[in-house]
């Protein structure tokens, strides 16, 4: 409850992974999360984590911030894990009992698959960790500009998301002191009765409402009007680190291509 | 019924984790690879303004609130009053040490149970925790939540509304959205006296509020204290609590830095204002006339007494003139 | 010319009472305003006022000279009569210091060279060098409050409004505040205080009493927070030396009625020597 902060926080920094253009950041990001599903072996899968921790180096993030902002998604790993364990039923059968049956096959591919997805999860809060909110959601405006002439409201979703970001942490308190003063008055949330979870959301939605109104009166006082006419502090663009940025991809997506060939023993 | 600390520390983090932390965060601060060390503040605890290295919020506090005691509880924003008084009722844990209600360790789920309601705690802006769709109904949640049946819950409810001084009759069907600021915190009020604890615990309870709904207020809060009730009552205000507690407990980054009448707590200026404390308005100007030679004889004084010792003293320095 | 001058000023939300009614004053360049009234008031709904969030339904504002109603100066008002809010966790818009406070300069389409320098400046006005990348959601309440004051004097506006900007912070935060507000005020920003707290209105340079949505008492601290009885039926505390002055003139002393503290410890200590 105390730590929703899934996938990580902003850590400051002046790494050349926390320098990069955070529209770059973003689809690079994504490039590496698409080699990692390329990646058909262990091998495969080593030279990618080479490269994830790799990353997480030059970030100078330190690793266990890292891990701790994919253990809330852990879970996911472990169910899929556990699936492969109990449901592939190729290759050699280990252990038997009932209709349980564990293979080496299901033991191997379970294995893979975890790995995998720590992998992923990583590569994700990568992204998060070494890129300001504000600097994630000004990449996703400038992405999604050219759905505007299709009508998508590109600048306004954005400002929607950042704005929801920077009050996330704010309603996370909000909720905690809400839920506090709820079980001062003897509620128990064990057995999720409908009148006991309302008393939770209600305050929390007029809550909402309450910042809403003032913050908009507070936006119009800062003349805001759109995105016309709107400068930027930070404005975007690419730099020799992002082309550079790039062929490190480019060389990573190579070394798992060739990874891929070298023949796995098991 | 008394509510006792017997050297109670409290960390949001594990102790042992946050010092190994917070050692690990200065070197890499120094190594520079890590820039400025806010974000990388515990954001689980509660420490706007403190140090965001602190490993305790709370560091071996021992003290009683006796029974219908009337304790103030002081400290600048980041002290530890919050957390201190969420001891009180059982909602957080000591991580050292034991809170102990007539004897008996909160700790203890069994008691925990057996003494729900009996400490009532309200929360700073308890207005915003209002959710039922009627006054009534909101009142009613902590008394149902006890498991008392429906006449007894009726009754507790008109009871609660009627000491905050609201109508049952006039708003209690109507929305508690629909009242003023001032009438749905009497509201949110009245919802934890309707649990008929007997320690009333108050997180600032006047914030907020314009200078009438305040005076209002604290004339409430005297009269359930006149009543019987046990007040633990935290404020920013050091004239409120010089006006109507019966000891101040004073909080300095978690450890209990004072714990005495307003009077003696009060004739520490010095130190307080150090820690970043005031002393109530009169108190601070008798003590400066003091320095200026003046005989003022009481310990703690409120404007008005202050004006009748001053006005006697001028007087009876100007007949003595006249005798001589 | 003054800087900004109601004229006649009547508004009304409900179509049925006036929250403001027959408002007439002008605030010139420089000075330190505050305003005081009760709960429903109009104390902020005056504020309102001053930016154009509101316009008047009978009568004329006009601020540097503009009339609020027309809506080509409408941005132009706003960023030069900036305004901070009651609570601080309603009115940051970014994640970060430095967003924020460039928020304001950005939407007026300043270039990203004279924001940077602009920022940099704001958050040295009020105290907060360095905290450009630090999380909003990490600073207390009189911090935020100052983010909120530098979001506002990165757009370089002549007029600061403070709509109760202190009532949710704790004595420090408020004096914080107070100081900061001050030292604008001393290198030439017309300063507007909406307040409860006597203290920081004795400070003004002006004071603007308001009941029901009418003006009461305008006039210096000396003048308007001495008066007793006035205040007393607006339901408004007297600061800490107006009301010592007032019981010991009530105890028969000869004192002059002040809300300078030092002063009635001087006049004080004068009278104690001539006894």
């Amino acid at each position: 409850m105390n730590d929703l902060a899934v996938l990580g926080r902003y850590i400051p920094g002046t790494s050349a992974i926390h320098r990069m253009d955070p529209r770059a950041k973003l689809l690079g990001s994504l490039a590496v999360m698409v080699i990692i599903f390329m990646a058909q072996s262990f091998w495969s899968l080593a030279v990618c984590a080479v490269f994830v921790l790799g990353f997480f180096a030059i970030s100078g993030i330190p690793f266990k911030s890292a891990f701790r902002s994919i253990v809330p998604l852990l879970f996911v790993v472990v169910i899929t894990a556990l699936l492969n364990i109990f449901f592939v039923h190729e290759g050699t059968v280990v252990f038997q009992w009932a209709f349980i049956t564990i293979t080496t096959t299901g033991l191997i591919k379970a294995v893979f698959l975890a790995i995998r997805l720590v992998l992923l999860l990583l590569a994700m809060s990568l992204l998060t960790l070494t890129t300001a909110t504000l600097d994630i959601t000004d990449a996703f405006e400038y992405l999604l500009k050219p759905l505007t002439k299709l009508g998508v409201p590109a600048h306004e979703l954005s400002m929607m998301m950042g704005i929801a970001l920077r009050f996330l942490p704010q309603f996370i308190i909000e909720l905690q002191t809400i839920y506090r003063a709820q079980v001062s008055r003897g509620a128990q949330f064990k057995d999720g009765k409908l009148s006991m979870v309302r008393s939770l959301t209600i305050p929390l939605f007029t809550s909402a409402f309450r910042h809403a109104e003032t913050l908009s009166l507070a936006m119009d006082a800062r003349c805001y009007h759109g995105a016309e006419g709107r400068s930027r502090l930070k404005p975007l663009s690419y730099s020799a680190l992002d082309r550079n940025a790039v062929f490190v991809l480019i060389f990573m997506l190579l070394c798992v291509m060739s990874a891929n060939f070298i023949p796995q023993t098991f | 019924m008394r509510i006792s600390f017997e050297g109670v520390s409290f960390s949001y983090a594990n102790p042992e984790h946050a010092e190994k932390r917070k050692r690990r965060l200065k070197k890499r601060k120094e190594a520079g690879i890590v820039a400025p060390p806010a974000s990388l503040a515990d954001h689980k605890a509660p420490d706007w303004g403190s140090d965001p290295d602190q490993v305790w919020a709370l560091y071996d506090i021992t003290f009683t609130v006796e029974d219908n005691e009337f304790l103030g509880i002081a400290g600048h924003t980041g002290s530890g009053k919050s957390t201190l008084i969420q001891h009180m009722n059982g909602l957080v844990h000591p991580t050292q040490g034991r809170v102990l209600l007539d004897g008996e360790d909160l700790a203890d789920k069994a008691v925990f149970k057996r003494c729900r309601g009996q400490v009532g705690l309200v929360f700073q802006y308890p207005e915003h925790q209002l959710f039922a769709a009627t006054v009534a109904e909101d009142v009613a949640f902590g008394p149902r939540n006890l498991g008392l049946d429906d006449d007894e819950v009726r009754a507790r409810v008109a009871e609660a509304l009627a000491s905050v001084h609201l109508d049952i009759d006039e708003i209690g069907e109507k929305s508690p959205f629909e009242l003023s600021g001032g009438q749905q915190r009497r509201v949110a009020f009245a919802g934890v006296l309707a649990m008929h604890p007997r320690i009333l615990v108050l997180d600032e309870p006047v914030a907020g509020l314009d200078p009438v709904a305040r005076e209002e207020f604290l004339l409430l809060i005297s009269e359930l204290h006149a009543q019987g009730i046990t007040i633990v009552l935290v404020s920013h205000s050091m004239d409120d609590l010089a006006r109507f507690a019966d000891r101040i407990l004073v909080l300095n980054a978690g450890e209990l830095f004072d714990l005495d009448t307003p009077a003696a707590v009060f004739s520490r200026d010095e130190e307080l204002r150090k820690i970043g404390l005031d002393v109530p308005a009169a108190q601070k100007f008798a003590n400066e006339l003091r320095e200026a030679g003046f005989h003022l004889p009481a310990e703690l004084y409120t404007t008005e007494s202050l004006a009748h010792d001053i006005a006697l003293q001028l007087a009876s320095a100007s007949e003595s003139e006249v005798r001589a | 010319m003054p800087l900004i001058e109601f004229h006649d000023v009547y508004y009304t939300y409900d179509g049925e009472s006036f929250a403001l009614s027959n408002i007439n004053f002008s605030i010139e360049q420089g000075e330190f305003v505050c305003v005081l009234g009760g709960n429903g008031s109009g104390k902020s709904t005056l504020a309102k006022h001053i930016n154009a969030l509101l316009l008047p339904d009978q009568g004329s504002v006009k601020v540097l000279g503009k009339d609020t109603q027309d809506q080509n100066e409408t941005y132009y008002i706003r960023s030069h009569a900036g305004m901070v809010f009651q609570n601080p966790d309603d009115q940051l818009v970014a994640s970060l210091v430095e967003n924020d406070v460039a928020f304001g300069p950005e939407n007026l389409s300043v270039p990203t060279d004279e924001l940077r320098i602009r920022v940099a400046d704001a958050l040295a006005n009020v105290g907060l060098q360095g905290f450009d990348g630090r999380e909003t959601a990490s600073l207390s309440g009189g911090q935020k409050q100052r983010v909120a004051i530098a979001g506002v004097l990165a757009m370089k506006p002549e007029i600061l409004i403070l709509d109760e900007a202190t009532a949710m912070l704790d004595p420090r935060g408020r004096k914080g505040l107070m100081r900061v507000c001050r030292e604008l005020n001393a290198d030439g920003m017309t300063i507007i205080m909406i307040t409860h707290y006597m203290d920081e209105a004795a400070q003004a340079d002006r004071i603007i009493v308001l009941d029901g949505g009418e003006v009461a008492c305008i006039g210096s601290p000396q003048d308007v927070l001495t008066q007793h009885e006035l205040l007393e039926r607006l339901h408004l505390d007297l600061p800490f030396a107006a009301e010592l002055s007032y019981a010991l003139a009530h105890a028969g002393i000869d004192i002059t009625a002040t809300v300078n503290t030092d002063e009635l410890k001087e006049e004080l200590c004068a009278l104690a020597l001539k006894a």
